[in-house]
């Protein structure tokens, strides 16, 4: 999971996310993601191991949390590719 | 006074009297049968044989009967084998006519003579009288009345004679018509009854007929259950071949004929205790809830004023079906309990909550919500109930239609969280609502689609586990309805996905998943045009839902089905839909909402452009309140449509609401299939609020669609016809229902003169027959609903 290319992020105050007309500051919540992304984990199974380490909450968990991320930012976030035929 | 022969009978009794032909007459009391036989026989002579305790009353030898026409009365009381070897002789003797008169079916002593004669057979169908009997019937006992009240008072004698009879003498008197009538007439039939029949009738028989009265049908089964009477079957066999008392239907279950029935519950009243009457509701009830007749059950305990089963049953049949629960359907019992019963029960509170959610009424979802926070914080509450709360506000905050979707995730993270400790039991429940939708299901989950495959990837663990069956398959068809929408998908992508998510559905899963899966299956054929391929993917799925007894998912399959007939352009099927949906203002649950939308299209493919405009105004509202997105985007389209159809200039502004909201999710099919119905107004669309881009995906789906099917919604320009007023005064009257001569009369005007309008009406409506041109007259809004129905109009 990664942002746009053209996403651009203002982290004065928090981080506050930025494209074509679109505001949005990520929740206080999120920011554990937010960061993870902004330091480089952007592979999916990654983000979900680490998300699950850090709250000691299990993979399961994680995986919602994750979804609901995708969910909240989906128009900053790149569209992800999915397997050919069917997951 | 008259007898009022009836047409079928005397015809019958001619052909026999011609061939000398034997006669089984059978027909319960009060039918007609002596009656009719002593009018056609009245120059004849005639031997009368009776039977009497079990025997013929005599059995004179065949060479000295002088008459030759003998009539044996009320055989269905013959239990004599000397009887019955001496009427097998009688039928054969030539130059004698036997008629055989019996309240029980055909004597199964004659089944070797009935192979070898020609018996005449007549039966209490023979004896209805037609209207111009009953209206003769009536005259000859110095009553006359309207022809309605005749043809009421012929439907409610249920085809029984002395039910006429009765209503003629009280109406002779000056006592109108009325339901008050028809019961006192009733009454007296009942007190005749008691005083002639009852005791004539077999004591097994008299104690099975108290006992089954109140259930209008019952098995053998069912019977021995509530009789207690293991000998039942005999009892049932004994009425069936001697007496008219008990019906078998097509289902394989009994009935006592209405007036038995209403008989026995009189004598019910009068002979029962409230106790033995309350047990006997009580039985009926249990057998129906040990059988998972859930609404049959209710039905009975409320008979029986059961409040304790009631709520019993309820909670059982919300904790078997969490999805709906049948809600709705049960709303009046849910209604009926006491409060402090409710608020006794999380189970029970939790279904009042989405009850109302489901009936629009989200304020008083929230405020049995609370109520259900409150008993989980209540101290005095035991830990099982307290966890059974708990599970049932985690239910609430997943499943209630108002919430919406926002957060949801969140919400299920908590959920799990909770689940896996063990601190709540998340019961099972579906996602779909039983429409061919996962992304316009239970919830709209249209802003899902913005990150679809991501959010997948995320979930689709998670979210098995949570949703247990429902949730096999849930993501690969979630994937495909959404990728079907945007048409970022390759058809065989989408193909795929559906076939994948519909065989984890059916097997091992929920048949209702299966049913988003064909939904979405058959829009990308109808999108490539193969319409024969999306009717089939129905059927098959329609049989294994037949199969599968999942009657549940048959209203909205009905209206999918309906659905796809318009894109053959077929007229049938619609028409009739509509009359099947009660009007939403009246009664509405947002589990209906699959069939309004359908209908709303059905409307506006009939043309009858007022009635879809106030259904969608009132549609708007729930779609917005409750965050329908998908379903909004619909509604916004077709009132366009409408607007459009009806020269509003306001369909612009409905057609750029929904394209603009279409545009935010990339949805280009929820227009594009709409096709021939909406590719005029995109042609004609002027606004910078849309871009560029997605304005021409759009029109190039949509002029595929719309080349494919001609005929959808295809809109039919009333001003291509003119009637003269004289034709329309008359158009407006054969709608209403006025006969031929009520339309003359009113119209001053002669039957041919009649007959020369309707043909030039026939002409320009392009009608066949009356029927076809009231249709089309409504179609082409040339007389309005009202005026159909209740006088005419002037133009």
């Amino acid at each position: 999971m990664k942002w746009k290319k053209d996403v651009n992020i203002d982290k004065t105050d928090g981080i506050v996310l930025k494209i074509g007309g679109r505001i949005k500051k990520i929740s206080d919540e999120d920011m554990l993601i937010a960061n993870l992304i902004e330091n480089g984990i952007t592979d999916d199974n990654a983000l979900v191991a680490a998300v699950a380490k850090h709250d000691g909450n299990n993979e399961m968990t994680a995986g919602l949390q994750l979804a609901q991320f995708a969910a909240d930012y989906a128009a900053f976030l790149e569209q992800a590719q999915g397997k050919r035929v069917f997951e | 006074m008259n007898y009022i022969r009836t047409a079928r009978v005397y015809d019958k009794l001619k052909k026999a009297e011609t061939a000398f032909d034997p006669v089984v007459m059978s027909a319960p009391l009060g039918y007609g049968k002596t009656a009719a036989v002593k009018y056609f026989y009245r120059r004849k002579k005639v031997l009368t044989l009776d039977c009497v305790s079990g025997k013929l009353s005599e059995m004179p030898p065949y060479n000295e009967i002088r008459q030759s026409v003998v009539v044996i009365e009320n055989a269905h009381r013959l239990r004599d084998e000397n009887a019955y070897t001496y009427i097998k002789g009688l039928v054969r003797q030539r130059g004698i006519q036997t008629l055989i008169l019996t309240r029980g079916e055909f004597p199964p002593y004659l089944s070797a003579e009935e192979m070898e004669l020609d018996f005449v057979r007549i039966n209490e169908r023979d004896f209805v009288l037609n209207e111009t009997e009953t209206a003769l019937f009536f005259k000859e006992r110095g009553v006359s009345a309207e022809p309605d009240v005749i043809a009421e008072a012929a439907r409610l004698s249920h085809g029984y004679p002395y039910a006429l009879l009765s209503y003629a003498n009280r109406m002779a008197s000056g006592e109108p018509f009325s339901p008050a009538l028809v019961e006192a007439a009733w009454y007296d039939m009942y007190r005749l009854w008691d005083n002639t029949l009852y005791n004539e009738l077999d004591e097994d028989f008299r104690r099975f007929a108290l006992s089954v009265c109140q259930y209008d049908e019952f098995s053998e089964e069912m019977a021995a259950f509530i009789t207690g009477n293991s000998n039942v079957k005999q009892v049932i066999e004994y009425c069936i071949n001697n007496t008219k008392h008990l019906l078998f239907k097509t289902n394989g279950n009994y009935s006592l004929r209405n007036e038995v029935q209403g008989f026995f519950c009189w004598k019910q009243d009068m002979t029962y205790s409230k106790n033995e009457v309350t047990e006997n509701l009580n039985r009926g009830a249990l057998f129906y809830e040990t059988k998972g007749n859930i609404a049959k059950a209710l039905e009975y305990y409320r008979r029986s004023g059961n409040t304790q089963s009631i709520k019993r049953l309820l909670i059982k049949n919300a904790e078997q079906h969490p999805g709906s629960g049948q809600y709705f359907e049960l709303k009046d019992y849910y209604f009926g309990l006491p409060e402090d019963e409710i608020e006794d029960s999380p189970v029970l509170m939790a279904g009042m909550s989405m009850l109302y959610d489901i009936m629009l009424d989200p304020e008083k979802s929230e405020e049995w919500y609370r109520k259900l926070e409150e008993y989980r914080n209540a101290p005095y509450i035991s830990r099982e109930k307290k966890r059974e709360a708990r599970s049932r506000l985690a239910y609430l905050d997943i499943a209630l239609p108002h919430k919406g979707t926002k957060g949801i995730l969140r919400i299920m993270k908590n959920t799990f969280t909770l689940m896996t400790s063990g601190e709540i039991i998340l019961p099972e429940f579906s996602v779909t609502s039983n429409v061919p939708s996962i992304m316009n299901g239970g919830l709209d989950f249209c802003d899902w689609s913005l990150n679809d495959t991501q959010i997948a990837k995320f979930m689709q663990k998670p979210l098995e586990m949570i949703l247990g069956t429902y949730g096999k398959g849930l993501v690969n068809i979630s994937l495909a309805e959404s990728g079907f929408e945007k048409c970022s998908m390759q058809p065989y992508e989408v193909m795929t996905r559906c076939i994948s998510g519909y065989e984890a559905a059916m097997h091992g899963g929920r048949i209702e998943i299966g049913f988003a899966a064909v939904g979405i299956q058959a829009r990308q054929h109808i999108s490539e045009g193969q319409l024969p391929s999306a009717r089939r993917v129905y059927e098959t799925f329609k049989r294994a839902v037949i199969s599968s007894d999942a009657e549940f998912l048959l209203p909205n399959m009905e209206a999918f089905d309906v659905w796809l007939g318009l894109f053959a352009g077929n007229d049938e099927s619609r028409k009739s839909f509509i009359e099947k949906i009660p009007e939403e203002r009246n009664s509405f649950c947002s589990l209906n909402r699959y069939r309004s939308i359908i209908k709303l299209r059905c409307l506006i493919a009939e043309n009858r452009l007022r009635e879809p405009a106030d259904l969608a105004f009132f549609l708007s509202g729930y779609f917005e309140n409750y965050n329908r997105y998908f379903m909004q985007i619909e509604n916004d389209l077709l009132t366009a449509v409408i607007l459009y159809r009806l020269n509003d200039e306001h369909w612009h502004d409905n057609l750029v609401k929904a394209l603009k909201k279409a545009e935010e999710y990339n949805f280009v099919r929820i227009i594009s299939l709409e096709g021939q119905a909406v590719l005029p107004l995109l042609t004609k669309i002027q606004t910078d609020e849309i871009s560029a881009a997605f304005m021409e995906k759009v029109i190039n789906e949509t002029e595929k669609t719309a080349n494919f099917y001609p005929d959808y919604m295809k809109y039919i320009e009333k001003t291509d016809i003119t009637l003269t007023s004289r034709e329309t005064q008359i158009l407006s009257m054969l709608c209403s229902g006025l006969s031929t001569d009520e339309i003359c009369e009113k119209c001053g005007i002669t039957y041919n003169g009649l007959k020369k309008h309707n043909k030039n009406i026939y002409q320009k409506l392009g009608a066949k027959n009356r029927a076809e041109a009231e249709r089309k007259a409504l179609q082409f809004g040339l007389i309005h609903r009202g005026a159909a129905k209740s006088g005419f109009e002037r133009r």
